[in-house]
């Protein structure tokens, strides 16, 4: 099923959580959330679930709106962050319960219920474990009854909160591959929520970006990797060192430095930030003008990486760099040495983003569940 | 809110109107009424009237009359009992509440869950078999009694039957309010204190004691309120006699048997106004200490 | 064991000071105040042996109070299972003016004295009281009659069921009910399949407890049960009937079935209680 949301606003009291999304997912895709707490990611799963109702906008599965439907209509199978499994309920009457609430009319008779139930068990490989009590399950195991129990009533779409947040390291590994597979086997069209960039980029399809409530950027991860539309974005994945610079006449020239290191779309005229990865720094020879001069004032080798802490002789800033090691084109380098570094891959951004935020009253110390429990009472 | 008085002005307000409920977790209005509307019915019919019922009846024949109530010797002397049997009986099972609580809270044992249970026992005891209980000790033909009347004197129908069915009912209030606190203290505090070179005494006044001190204040409470308004265990070991073994709540069942309404019922608003500052002290302690008291609390 | 390593295992184990002083005292006041008293009471019922109690108890007054105790008291508990669910349900969920008020006034019966209650609530429901003048219209008689018992016993059980049913209610977590919404479960067949059954072991405690709280009350019932032998005479007054009268066998056989009753029914809730848990 394919899901289309457009202008979706959703507001908890002074709280804006979503200011007008509009997303496409195809059917049978597998499409992360990514965005850091309060970025509205959780508000957007539970608005196409129909658990939060909207302020604005149109969410429609396939030529369906399902912002005319209840929750109970929408047939979303939702797995939440903490389960939520029925703990009087053994697993087997747990994936059982959404085919029992069914009007008599359309309910399936015992045998067919217990058999549907038997097959999801295998699938999620739980088999024979179905008269235990979610108390004696772990968390692994949990998540795997949730899941089942999501997918008993043949939903329209599977969305799932946070789904390996609650388990540990070891767990969460295993669970990601099998729920990748189990993605492959079913088909069905899948959004999860994480924080995790680590999980979203090696789960998903595709994966939306989002920040204070509007998507930064959605694309594949080697389009969100490789071409970060935003600085949001560019900071959200990696630790970006940001480079002060000016573009004047088509150039762009970074503070601190005597010469011109690009030519630079005439638009960009004027301050800019210039983004670059540690990874993507190279150390420039003695007479290169458009490099950087620094000390280096932090060495740590980390595998087959070096990297350096270095100290920008012009601005004092300390920017990271990392290095291939061993290098044999190059020194080992040692704190104090000096260093002049040039970054071969950037991307500009103007330096004036940042005061449209300032003015939105968004209070970073609050995070999405505070402000939905305050809209509540 | 209506802070909208300025239509122009670009900031957002900070209070908008509440958004549709949300039906997912929510009655529709008409449901939420009816029950709203139940609950507070049988609230009022069963508790709210009662307690205005006896400022009413005792303001019946107006302040002159409430007042000579309280002119009464008799009066005098039940409120001076209640008030001793309260004085020894509360600190008599603060002491008790604190040792038992450190015993079973601090250190693990064998029977401890037996202990707790036997600690309860009082509260599931009518109050009328807690007085039988002093009457077939000290009665006349009680096995204590002869050794009681030749060493000590009279328990039964004197202060300290009261006292002793009193200090039975009150029992367990002040422990039960300390051990599922305590409990979820944990040693650790204790135990800090004395690898920092503290005495067990000066472990338990500077770091035990203030850690408890709401939930003690607490248990003191509802023992006192207990303490004062004892009924059914008092009367059987009393003998009612008037101006000597009255307490207050007797005083009321003598004066309205005699049906001196007024007075009954201002004596008993007497108590009554007792049982709301109590409830206006314990209302207060739990919305500002909350996280100090027990999360997991009976009666 | 040698002198040498006692103090060390004694360390090991306890490693706070004052527990023999604490347990001990704690030991002996409980022993004082109510285990050997209490022992007192079947010590002496025992004197009396089955024959003994059985004639006692078997006598149509002593049986009619029984019975009336035991039955209002139930009827009571069911009442206050009922309305106390609903009390703690509107208190947990919802928002209206006046909650803060009214939570504070759950707890009256625990702080007001039973004699206040007593005279109070007879003065409500008999037939020129505010209530009971009402009720008499409809041809109701309240004051004086089993179902003025019924009345006391409910005001001095209510705090139960909603102090029991609250904290549990509070706890259930709002994202079952939303699990069970997207499961396609209608709000009552969340209510009635997700809330309820967590909520159900409280419900039995605080029934449990309101019932034993009712069954003893004496205080309260009294006065508004206008005490007429074989049919509004409760249990607890027969047993100061019986020692006014110095028949302090027969008050001792009427406590000690009263002791036992209850105590069965106690355990009988306990282990129903302990049987839907681990179901």
């Amino acid at each position: 099923m394919d899901i289309q949301i457009r202008g979706v606003q959703k507001h908890y009291g002074s709280f804006h959580a979503l200011r007008g999304i509009d997303l496409d997912i195809a059917s049978g895709e597998l499409l992360a959330l990514l965005g850091p707490s309060g970025s509205g990611k959780t508000t957007l799963l539970r608005a196409i679930a129909g658990l939060e109702p909207l302020d604005g906008g149109l969410v429609k599965f396939g030529d369906v709106d399902a912002t005319a439907l209840s929750v109970q209509e929408r047939k979303v199978g939702f797995v939440f962050q903490q389960y939520a499994l029925f703990k009087h309920m053994t697993v087997l009457d747990n994936i059982a319960f959404g085919l029992s609430v069914r009007p008599k009319r359309e309910r399936p008779d015992a045998a067919t219920i217990n058999k549907r139930v038997r097959e999801l068990l295998e699938l999620v490989q739980l088999g024979g474990l179905e008269k235990r009590y979610p108390a004696q399950l772990s968390g692994g195991q949990k998540q795997r009854v949730a899941l089942a129990r999501a997918l008993a009533i043949e939903p329209r779409v599977l969305l799932l909160d946070e789904p390996f947040g609650a388990l540990d390291a070891k767990v969460r590994k295993d669970l990601r591959r099998w729920l990748r597979q189990l993605h492959r086997e079913t088909g069905y069209t899948t959004i999860f929520v994480t924080h995790d960039q680590e999980e979203a980029l090696e789960l998903a399809d595709r994966v939306v970006v989002m920040n204070r409530g509007v998507i930064e950027q959605v694309g594949t991860t080697d389009e969100v990797w490789d071409a970060p539309l935003t600085p949001f974005v560019y900071d959200f994945l990696g630790t970006p060192n940001v480079l002060p610079g000016q573009v004047a006449g088509g150039v762009l020239r970074l503070s601190g430095a005597s010469g011109a290191l690009d030519a630079a779309p005439a638009a960009a005229e004027g301050t800019v930030d210039v983004y670059t990865r540690p990874n993507e720094l190279r150390v420039a020879a003695a007479d290169d003008p458009a490099a950087l001069a620094g000390k280096v004032v932090e060495t740590q080798r980390t595998g087959l990486l070096l990297r350096l802490g270095v100290q920008l002789l012009g601005s004092g800033a300390v920017i990271e760099v990392e290095l291939p090691h061993p290098d044999p084109a190059v020194q080992r380098w040692q704190t104090g040495d000096t260093i002049r570094l040039r970054p071969a891959r950037y991307r500009l951004f103007p330096r004036s983003g940042l005061a449209a935020d300032a003015a939105t009253g968004f209070d970073p110390t609050l995070t999405v569940t505070e402000h939905r429990s305050r809209s509540r009472s | 809110m209506s802070l909208d008085t300025a239509p122009d002005s670009p900031v957002r307000l900070p209070f908008e109107p509440l958004q549709k409920t949300n039906s997912v977790i929510n009655e529709p209005p008409l449901v939420r009424g009816l029950l709203i509307g139940a609950a507070l019915a049988f609230l009022s019919l069963f508790l709210l009237l009662p307690l205005l019922s006896v400022f009413v009846e005792a303001l019946r024949k107006g302040l002159g009359a409430y007042f000579a109530a309280f002119g009464d010797p008799e009066t005098l002397e039940a409120i001076k009992l209640t008030v001793i049997a309260a004085l020894i009986a509360v600190p008599l099972n603060l002491v008790f509440g604190l040792s038992a609580a450190w015993a079973i809270t601090k250190f693990e044992f064998r029977g401890k869950q037996f202990l707790i249970t036997l600690i309860d026992l009082p509260f599931s005891v009518s109050p009328v078999v807690a007085g039988l209980v002093f009457v077939l000790i000290f009665g006349a033909q009680g096995w204590a009694q002869p050794w009681f009347g030749e060493n000590v004197g009279r328990v039964l129908f004197s202060t300290p039957g009261i006292v002793l069915a009193t200090v039975f009912v009150t029992f367990p209030f002040i422990a039960r309010e300390l051990i599922p606190l305590m409990q979820e203290q944990g040693t650790e505090d204790e135990q800090a204190a004395l690898s920092l070179g503290a005495t067990g005494w000066q472990t338990f006044t500077r770091v035990t004691l203030p850690n408890i001190k709401w939930a003690l204040l607490y248990g003191v409470l509802l023992c006192n309120a207990r303490a004062m308004g004892e009924f059914g265990a008092v009367s059987v070991v009393s003998g009612h006699i008037r101006g000597l073994t009255n307490t207050l709540p007797l005083h009321i069942e003598i004066l309205y048997n005699e049906y001196q309404f007024v007075s009954a019922f201002a004596v008993a608003s007497l108590l009554a106004l007792l049982a709301m500052v109590t409830l206006a002290l314990k209302s207060f302690l739990e919305w500002r200490y909350a996280d100090q008291l027990a999360a997991t609390r009976r009666h | 064991m040698t002198a040498v390593d006692r103090p060390g295992r004694r360390r090991s184990r306890r490693t706070l000071p004052g527990f023999t002083p604490t347990l001990g005292f704690t030991l002996f006041y409980l022993g004082l105040i109510v285990l050997i008293p209490l022992a007192g009471v079947f010590f002496k019922a025992s004197g009396l042996g089955f024959a003994g109690i059985g004639q006692v108890i078997g006598s149509e007054r002593v049986l009619a109070a029984l019975r009336l105790s035991f039955g209002a008291a139930a009827i009571a508990a069911l009442l206050n299972a009922v309305f106390g669910s609903i009390v703690a349900w509107v208190f947990v969920r919802y928002e209206f003016p006046g909650k803060r008020l009214f939570d504070a006034f759950i707890d009256l019966p625990f702080a007001l004295p039973t004699a206040v209650a007593g005279i109070a609530l007879t003065a409500l429901y008999s037939e020129n009281g505010w209530i009971g003048s009402v009720l008499a219209h409809a041809g109701l008689k309240v004051a004086y009659t089993p179902l003025g018992i019924v009345v006391a016993m409910t005001f001095i059980g209510l705090p139960f069921v909603v102090r029991t049913v609250e904290p549990v209610l509070r706890e259930v977590e709002r994202d079952l009910e939303e699990a069970a919404a997207t499961l396609g479960a209608r709000r009552w067949q969340t209510v009635l399949r997700v809330i309820a059954p967590a909520v159900f072991p409280a419900l039995v405690t605080g029934f449990a407890l309101a019932f034993a709280r009712a069954v003893g009350e004496y205080g309260s019932v009294i006065f508004i049960a206008g005490n007429f032998p074989l049919v509004s005479e409760i249990a607890p007054l027969l047993i100061i009937i019986k020692l006014e009268e110095f028949d302090y066998p027969g008050a001792t056989a009427v406590a000690a079935t009263m002791l036992v009753l209850s105590f069965l029914l106690l355990l009988t809730i306990n282990l129903l209680q302990a049987w839907t848990r681990k179901k």
